[in-house]
């Protein structure tokens, strides 16, 4: 199989301004994607997960290095427009990422506006069935963002990044704002949208017992570096890098007395 | 074991708003020395403005409108606005969740201490920078000497939470209140800040109520936990106890919702449908009804759901309108 989406020895410099110093957020990074799997990155704040998936979708440009899409280097805007097809990008803040004055329904048609995709008509019937499979109402794409609880602004967004049927989505920290119930909501939506409609996921978060339930594979980030990639099972069971260990031993572990 | 601090029938309304329902209802609670009591709810739980309450800082919209406080024999709810800072520091202190925010960026380390401290008691320079530098070294600061010059953007975010908690025990209170104070921290560094706050509750014998969202952090760190939902208590017992033999539906639900380093793909965590009730529209009666997956069992828009009692530990109940019908 073919990585649909790859970073090639990605290098990004943040220069510093007055008397704050450079910082290499990002330093020689390879990665690479699969169609259909699930990969979580995981590091402390500062570790360069955010840096690296932002720039997998053009939000970021790379100081050094390429974005491989389909095997071909990503340049011209029109080749960032392709791979927007097939990669889409979910923010970590539902609050902030859903334009306050667009209805539901205009958020998640934009995409297919955009692009001319069919008749009005057949965009508004793609725009019901995208909230049906995130599991909200049709007759929600009439209303506005507003309204909605933080969880279910999520599923928006969710639905926002589907409804142009990509290949991956890039979650960047999508449920560390959400409360505990409704979180594992949106993780099982995630898991039902992998399994069922074979889209890929790459997961970006700090929490390690997330990304564990979620991830098949997993990329570990330490100061801008990839310190250790493998299978979650692996990974959890024999970390090699101390980095690894270190953060292994330090998730909390009260709960796996719990007796439900 | 010493009472330090016991809240009789709390509750918290919204000012202006008759027809809502109170933000917090009836709650109680008591803490002893040398212990932590974790709280833990989702947003909108009251379990933040709980906490506030206490220290007589509640945001101004919201206010007391029944229950007592009690702490050195006083009713904290009744004392006037110029006797609080008396006991803000002394009595009680507050550990917030962010200490980028909580710190005076102009001021450096040891003003900071040295500002709280004399607030309390007038000594030299010399002897509050000697306290400082203790308190410093109690919270596992490195090098206290020298930092004391530094500025909370010159710390990382895990030694500037050291400083907010050296702040809250330098005039030694008897009750320390930590709001999610691992929250806005890595994971890695939240274990650190875990450890110190059991450290110093046990060691200076002062109690200790830890707010999080977080069941897994509050597991680490309680003694007994109290878990609330939409300004309600709905159980409360000894750690170890809710946890292994949890008995309200949402401490249940709870539990099943939140990943652990157990959990994987082969056992799906089961999420609870539908999502919290806005603030100030608890509904009548038990105020999870809507949510709840047992609801069939019992009578629940009832008013008054009645307490029932764990028979093997009588310090572990629960409120539900369903043990009463069985």
């Amino acid at each position: 199989m073919k990585p649909i989406l790859e970073a090639s020895s990605v290098k990004k410099l943040f220069k510093g301004r007055g008397r704050s110093l450079d910082v290499m957020a990002l330093n020689d990074i390879d990665f690479l994607i699969y169609p259909g799997e699930v990969i979580g990155i995981v590091g402390e704040s500062g570790s360069g997960k955010s840096t690296l998936s932002r720039i997998l979708v053009g939000i970021e440009k790379a100081t050094e290095g390429q974005v491989l899409h389909n095997g071909e280097a990503v340049e011209s805007p029109s080749d960032w427009q392709k791979l927007r097809l097939d990669i889409q990008y979910i923010f970590q803040d539902p609050f902030l990422s859903l334009a306050p004055h667009m209805t539901v329904g205009q958020s998640i048609r934009d995409g297919l506006d955009i692009r001319e995709e069919g008749t009005p008509l057949e965009r508004n019937n793609r725009v019901a069935r995208t909230l049906e499979l995130v599991g909200l109402k049709a007759s929600d794409a009439n209303s506005y963002p507003a309204v909605f609880s933080g969880g279910q602004k999520q599923r928006i967004c969710l639905a926002r990044a589907l409804i142009l049927n990509p290949k991956v989505i890039i979650c960047d920290e999508i449920v560390s704002g959400l409360d505990v119930s409704v979180q594992a909501q949106i993780l099982n939506l995630l898991v039902e949208l992998n399994q069922k409609n074979g889209v890929g996921l790459v997961f970006v978060s700090h929490d390690l017992r997330v990304v564990k339930y979620l991830c098949q594979r997993i990329i570990v980030m330490h100061q801008g570096l990839i310190v250790e990639a493998n299978t979650t099972e692996e990974l959890f069971t024999n970390p090699k890098h101390e980095y690894t260990q270190h953060l292994l031993s330090s998730v909390p572990a009260g709960l796996s007395i719990a007796g439900v | 074991m010493t009472k330090l601090l016991s809240i009789k029938n709390l509750t918290i309304s919204l000012e202006g708003r008759p027809n809502t329902s109170p933000i917090v209802q009836n709650l109680n609670l008591e803490v002893n020395a040398g212990e932590v009591l974790g709280i833990v709810g989702e947003s909108g739980s009251g379990k933040s403005l709980t906490g506030l309450s206490i220290l007589n800082m509640l945001p101004k919209g919201v206010y007391i409108s029944g229950g007592q406080i009690l702490a050195d024999s006083k009713d904290i709810t009744k004392s006037e606005k110029k006797n609080l800072r008396a006991y803000r520091g002394e009595l009680f202190s507050i550990v917030f969740q962010d200490p980028g925010a909580a710190l005076n960026p102009s001021r450096t380390i040891g003003k900071l201490l040295s500002d709280v401290a004399r607030a309390h008691e007038k000594s030299s320079k010399g002897i509050i920078r000697k306290k400082s530098i203790e308190i410093l070294k109690d919270v596992g600061f490195p090098n206290p000497e020298e930092r004391l010059k530094s500025f909370p953007f010159q710390l990382s975010g895990g030694l500037r939470q050291r400083v907010a908690i050296a702040m809250a025990l330098i005039n030694r209170p008897k009750i320390l209140i930590a709001d999610e104070p691992t929250t806005s921290l890595d994971v890695s560094v939240q274990k650190g800040i875990l450890d110190l706050i059991r450290k110093r509750t046990i060691e200076d014998g002062i109690g200790c109520i830890f707010i999080s969202h977080d069941l897994g952090v509050i597991a680490e760190v309680a003694d007994r936990v109290i878990i609330m939902y939409s300004g309600q208590v709905v159980e409360e017992g000894p750690m170890a106890s809710v946890l292994t033999n949890p008995k309200h539906p949402y401490t249940r639900g709870l539990i099943a919702s939140a990943p652990s380093m157990k959990s994987s793909l082969a056992k799906p965590l089961r999420p609870i449908p539908g999502s919290l009730p806005p603030v100030g529209r608890t509904p009548s009666g038990c105020a999870f009804q809507d949510r709840c997956p047992e609801k069939a069992l019992g009578n629940c828009n009832a008013a008054n759901p009645t307490w029932s009692n764990d028979s093997s530990n009588q310090s572990h109940r629960w409120l539900c309108h369903s043990e009463v019908k069985k």
